[in-house]
């Protein structure tokens, strides 16, 4: 909410110390987000009145003129502005004046002439008024009066952000009440004002069906009004420093009393009622066309005013009917004061796309005891501005129960506090806040006023308590630690396990959105067989939920190549949504490599990356978890089905590791195809336990093996035959050489094998022969191989 | 004795010549091997009479006492002088890079999640998860946000097609944690949260963290002392001044803002909102509100992230660019 500080400044006894108010107030709650000076720094400029005006003898576009500056002299002053003529008044900067941005005015000779002084437009002042020329002023405009003062430019606007809880404070009178609550400054009463409901109306009758949520009522009938006046300037300028365009006299008054009291107003034309206002929730399908020029199609959950013929002129409380409010031309009106619950407004705007000041402050919570103050201060103005005289009145008002009593104790407020603070300290401020209490020993019973829509629980009063004595004020202190060793985290130490071993191999984690664009959607179409789960709303495209990190992976891929990386290795790891219940948002890790094995170096021709350089990740990352398992089944599309495997671990498939389909050089626009695996993490329990091995002290024995086997056969084949032995005293068995061609045929391959031995004794020649043989002999049975 | 002294002098002069450890041991044998100079005199011993015998041994053992000094002098001379040119010839360019796979880097996020998670370890909090895609009922309603609240609109939320949410915040991991427990409970509650926004300073997905601890007698003087005592050692700055700024939030009450003071810019930054849980959402959690109080603080990590490392544009975070992640490899 925007405000005028000087408006504000005018409703209090002694002159306010800004710095200090506006600081109280956001402390409290009430956050002072911008202050706007009205106009820039300048002076010496006061207000000038042209007495003679006259062309300038050696230039065609400037006059020479007479000033009458109130300084007991006309001065001689040359004015380049088309509408400068005899009799106007406007800004005029005296010699020794300041204009904004530092500009000195100074005696300047023109054309031969010298001109004391500079006639001011708008825009020279900072008040910009889309006028080419001077900035005219008034014909009762003071002549030598400073400007600053005559505009009254010294003003601040101040923008707060008003919290949902405090439609309270979306006033002057209520941001009044609450610094007067907050500070030792007094509110300055309001002027009497003249009791206008006098006369019950003949010809209007008021039927409030809607009695749940209109609960008091007041039209008030005004005839022979002339709307077609100027509003006058301090109320225009009252409106645009509180951000409300001036409409017309009427219009413009209701605004005021909205921002000044916190009431919303409306007037309609007598006309359009038709000698009857009825309040009612309307029927599915009824229309109405709304004063911003929107037609409504109303609901049955909507409350709206009707005219005597039962149609709709207005949506309670939220808008006008384009039909039925003032124009112009209005002679006769009738003025609302409505009180609305607040659950009769709250959800209207977003429900009819509109917005209103009106509903802002009805679905916050207006003030239930103004209605009447309202429409008498209204009246009273339209009288005065616009002329005509008061008719009759109608009204309505549903008794409503007060609010009940909050009972609450002072030890309790200290507990929740967690400091003493004193009784009549808590009372004084409640008091000051308005509120009514009954103090018994301990006990404490708060009745809030009733502009107070959010003080309702003991934990509302503790903190009106708090916020007035200053949270700041509050002594920090640590709670009593009582908690004694957790177990670790595992899923934590799962997490940590995992990236650490990702960037010890050089993958940088990224980080993508959770949803992607249909294109990334279509090219892993691949990937899965349920649905995405969809966006009502999404932005910039982003309209599917990820079921896989991979799309993003590679967008992220291809943005780094198009910046000239060469070499990349990424992992993210993070949610995918293979449905919407918790058990379908599985955390999933995946990671890609693409392009060189390493950047530019000194010491080798770097070679592009294989799925081994990806495997021996994949390796390390399980192996705290589990045993690993690669097989070439039931690989997804995406895949290249020869470079690709699905992986298990412990018999668990969990995810799959492989290079792109070579058909994603194509649709990925790249030069190479990346390797990528995906894992569940979910499907990955915990770190495990180690058995360790005391080791042996002896030697270790060392022979190797050769092989000669179908080249499209797997290697590991051998080694799980020779480990399906289940020799204890062979610790381990790796391939150490891969050969094709040579003497060999192109279907074949050979593979080199090196045993490794060890036991707590020295181990024989017989035994290791023997061992070997049993080995050779199981190979060569097992799988059609030749030993070489 | 003078020919003994013609061949010390001799020898001391052909030791002084020589280059070579081979040639040194050739010339030690020379002299003092078998058929050696000095050798010689040593078996000369047995000639010479009796009486003369002891002052003449003496005098051989000087002579080969000095001529092995002489000799060992330079075997230490040129054994120093070998392994010289052998380094010499050993040494390499340090200044070349190392050889292999470069670490690679965490992200800012995750290094700021770390942080967080380590702090708050010390004061015994655990770490909770939760969907992301959630319900209205754990996003909104448990969390004592009313029906027509206005983060609840689509310019706000994102909804999936069948009326669930993409949580707007991690609070309800609280729910989700607080009702099958009883107090004390004191988690924090990290996690991806998405709001439909997007611009320099907005981004549609973001990270919060959400502190919850509750238990008898937790106080609005508990709650300020933690989030002082975490944004100090946060941020690494024991003086840093921290101030708490009334406000409203539909799940706390008190509820307030965090403010804390930027000494380089002379302005209070907003770094997240607090309160102490209301007693509608304890209800929710199945916790009384008489017996139990608790305090609720959330804060954007991605937030704490920038100020961290000073990163201007939110965007960078998302962005993932390899020249910006690769600066995160000293963290």
């Amino acid at each position: 909410m925007r405000i005028s500080w000087n408006y504000l400044q005018s409703l209090f006894e002694d002159k306010l110390d800004k710095a200090l108010v506006l600081d109280r107030l956001t402390m409290a709650g009430l956050e002072v987000e911008d202050e706007m000076p009205v106009a820039p720094e300048f002076s010496g400029i006061v207000v000038g009145e042209v007495i003679e005006c006259e062309k300038h003898p050696d230039a065609d576009k400037l006059s020479l003129c007479k000033i009458d500056a109130g300084t007991g002299e006309l001065l001689q002053i040359i004015c380049g502005a088309p509408n400068v003529k005899k009799g106007v008044k406007a800004p005029c900067a005296k010699v020794g004046a300041i204009l904004p941005g530092d500009f000195k005015i100074a005696e300047r000779k023109m054309r031969g002439l010298v001109s004391f002084g500079m006639m001011c437009g708008g825009d020279e002042i900072g008040c910009p008024d889309g006028v080419d020329g001077l900035l005219l002023l008034s014909d009762d405009a003071p002549v030598g009066m400073d400007i600053r003062e005559y505009l009254d430019l010294n003003d601040t606007i101040v923008e707060f952000k008003i919290t949902p809880n405090r439609g309270d404070c979306l006033s002057y009178a209520g941001l009044a009440r609450e610094i007067a609550a907050l500070t030792d400054y007094q509110v300055k009463p309001l002027a009497d004002i003249k009791e206008l409901l006098t006369t019950k109306a003949n010809n209007l009758s008021l039927d409030v069906k809607a009695i749940n949520y209109c609960q008091h009522y007041v039209g008030l009938e005004i005839n022979n009004v002339r709307n077609d006046f100027a509003t006058p300037t301090w109320l225009v300028r009252f409106l645009e420093r509180s951000n409300i365009r001036s409409i017309s006299p009427i219009v413009d008054i209701t605004n005021f009393i909205l921002l000044r009291l916190g009431q919303p107003l409306h007037a309609f034309d007598t006309n359009a009622l038709h000698n009857g206002i009825g309040v009612r929730m309307s029927n599915n399908g009824e229309k109405l066309k709304l004063l911003d020029g929107k037609n409504a199609e109303l609901k049955d959950n909507t409350m709206i005013i009707v005219n005597g013929k039962d149609e709709p002129v207005a949506i309670a409380g939220v808008m006008g009917g384009l039909d039925s409010g003032v124009v112009e031309s209005t002679t006769n009106m009738v003025l609302e004061s409505a009180y609305f619950v607040a659950d009769a407004i709250a959800g209207k705007t977003k429900q009819y796309g509109v917005s209103s000041d009106a509903a802002f402050r009805y679905e916050r919570g207006v003030d239930s005891s103004l209605q009447h103050k309202a429409a008498n201060l209204a009246a009273q103005m339209i009288v005065e501005i616009c002329g005509g005289e008061i008719g009759g009145y109608v009204h309505f008002a549903e008794v409503q129960d007060s609010k009940p009593a909050i009972k609450l104790t002072f030890s309790e407020i200290n507990r929740l506090v967690g400091e003493e603070i004193a009784k009549n300290s808590i009372a004084n401020i409640l008091t000051k806040l308005g509120c009514t209490l009954e103090i018994d020993g301990d006990v404490l019973q708060v009745t809030a006023p009733s502009y107070r829509f959010d003080l309702n629980i003991k934990q509302d009063i503790i903190e009106e308590i708090i916020r007035v004595y200053g949270y700041d004020n509050i002594q920090a202190s640590m709670p009593i630690l009582t908690h004694t060793l957790d177990y670790l985290d595992d899923s934590l130490a799962k997490i940590d396990r995992v990236k650490s071993t990702l960037v010890g191999y050089g993958f940088n984690e990224v980080i993508n959105y959770a949803f992607i664009e249909d294109k990334y959607a279509d090219m892993f179409s691949g990937l899965s067989k349920s649905a995405y789960v969809k966006l009502q709303n999404p932005i910039a495209g982003l309209g599917l939920m990820r079921n896989s990190l991979l799309p993003g992976l590679v967008k992220n891929l291809q943005a780094n190549v198009n910046r000239g990386q060469n070499s990349i290795r990424i992992f993210e790891m993070a949610k995918v949504f293979h449905g919407e219940s918790s058990e379908e948002q599985a955390v999933y890790l995946s990671g890609l490599i693409y392009g060189k094995i390493s950047a530019l170096n000194w010491y080798e021709k770097s070679r592009n990356i294989d799925f081994y350089d990806l495997k021996v990740v994949l390796e390390e990352l399980i192996l705290p978890f589990g045993d690993l398992q690669l097989e070439v089944v039931n690989l997804p599309s995406i895949y290249h089905p020869g470079r690709s495997a699905q992986i298990s671990l412990s018999g668990q498939v969990i995810g799959f590791i492989g290079q792109l389909h070579p058909e994603y050089i194509q649709k990925l626009g790249l030069d190479d195809l990346p390797y990528v695996f995906e894992l569940n993490m979910d499907l990955i329990s915990s770190v495990q336990n180690i058995n360790v091995c005391i080791p042996s002290k002896f030697q270790k024995v060392s022979r190797d093996l050769a092989f000669v086997l179908d080249k499209n056969k797997e290697a590991g084949a051998v080694v799980d035959v020779i480990n399906e032995l289940n020799i204890s005293e062979l610790i381990e068995v790796k391939i150490f050489d891969v050969f094709m061609g040579g003497n060999l045929t192109a279907n074949q391959k050979s593979i080199a094998i090196n045993l490794m031995f060890h036991a707590d004794r020295t181990l024989s020649d017989d035994e290791i022969t023997s061992y070997m043989s049993v080995i050779q002999n199981a190979v060569k049975n097992k799988l059609d191989v030749e030993l070489r | 004795m003078d020919q003994l002294n013609q061949v010390l002098g001799l020898a001391i002069s052909e030791i002084a010549d020589i280059n070579s450890l081979h040639d040194l041991e050739q010339l030690k044998a020379r002299y003092v091997g078998k058929q050696g100079a000095i050798t010689a005199f040593m078996q000369k011993l047995k000639d010479i009479a009796p009486e003369e015998r002891k002052a003449f041994g003496a005098e051989v053992n000087k002579i080969k006492t000095s001529f092995e000094e002489v000799l060992n002098n330079k075997k230490d001379e040129l054994v120093a002088k070998e392994l010289a040119a052998k380094l010499a010839n050993e040494t390499i360019d340090v200044s070349l890079d190392g050889r292999g796979i470069e670490r690679g880097s965490l992200h800012p996020v995750s290094l700021t999640l770390d942080r967080l998670v380590k702090l708050f370890a010390q004061l015994g909090f655990a770490v909770a998860d939760g969907p992301e895609i959630e319900t209205d009922y754990y996003n909104f309603k448990a969390l004592n946000i009313p029906d027509n609240h206005p983060a609840r609109a689509m310019q706000d939320t994102f909804y999936t097609e069948s009326g669930n949410v993409l949580r707007t915040h991690t609070s309800p991991i609280q729910i989700r944690y607080a009702e099958k427990r009883t107090p004390p409970i004191k988690i924090i509650a990290p996690g991806r949260v998405f709001r439909v926004d997007m611009d320099a300073t907005h981004s549609p997905m973001f990270h919060q963290m959400e502190l919850l601890w509750i238990d008898k007698g937790i106080s609005f003087a508990n709650l300020k002392a933690v989030i002082i005592e975490f944004m100090r050692k946060f941020f690494e700055d024991d003086s840093l001044q921290v101030r708490f700024r009334a406000s409203f939030f539909p799940f706390t009450e008190p509820s307030a803002e965090i403010d804390i003071y930027f000494a380089k810019t002379g302005k209070w930054l907003e770094v997240g909102g607090c309160g102490m849980v209301h007693p509608n959402v304890l209800n929710y959690m199945n916790i009384s509100s008489e017996e139990y109080s608790g305090f609720a603080f959330g804060f954007g990590i991605d937030r704490l992230a920038m100020l961290k490392y000073e990163i201007t544009d939110l965007r960078l975070m998302f962005e993932n660019d390899l020249d910006f992640l690769r600066q995160f490899k000293g963290c």
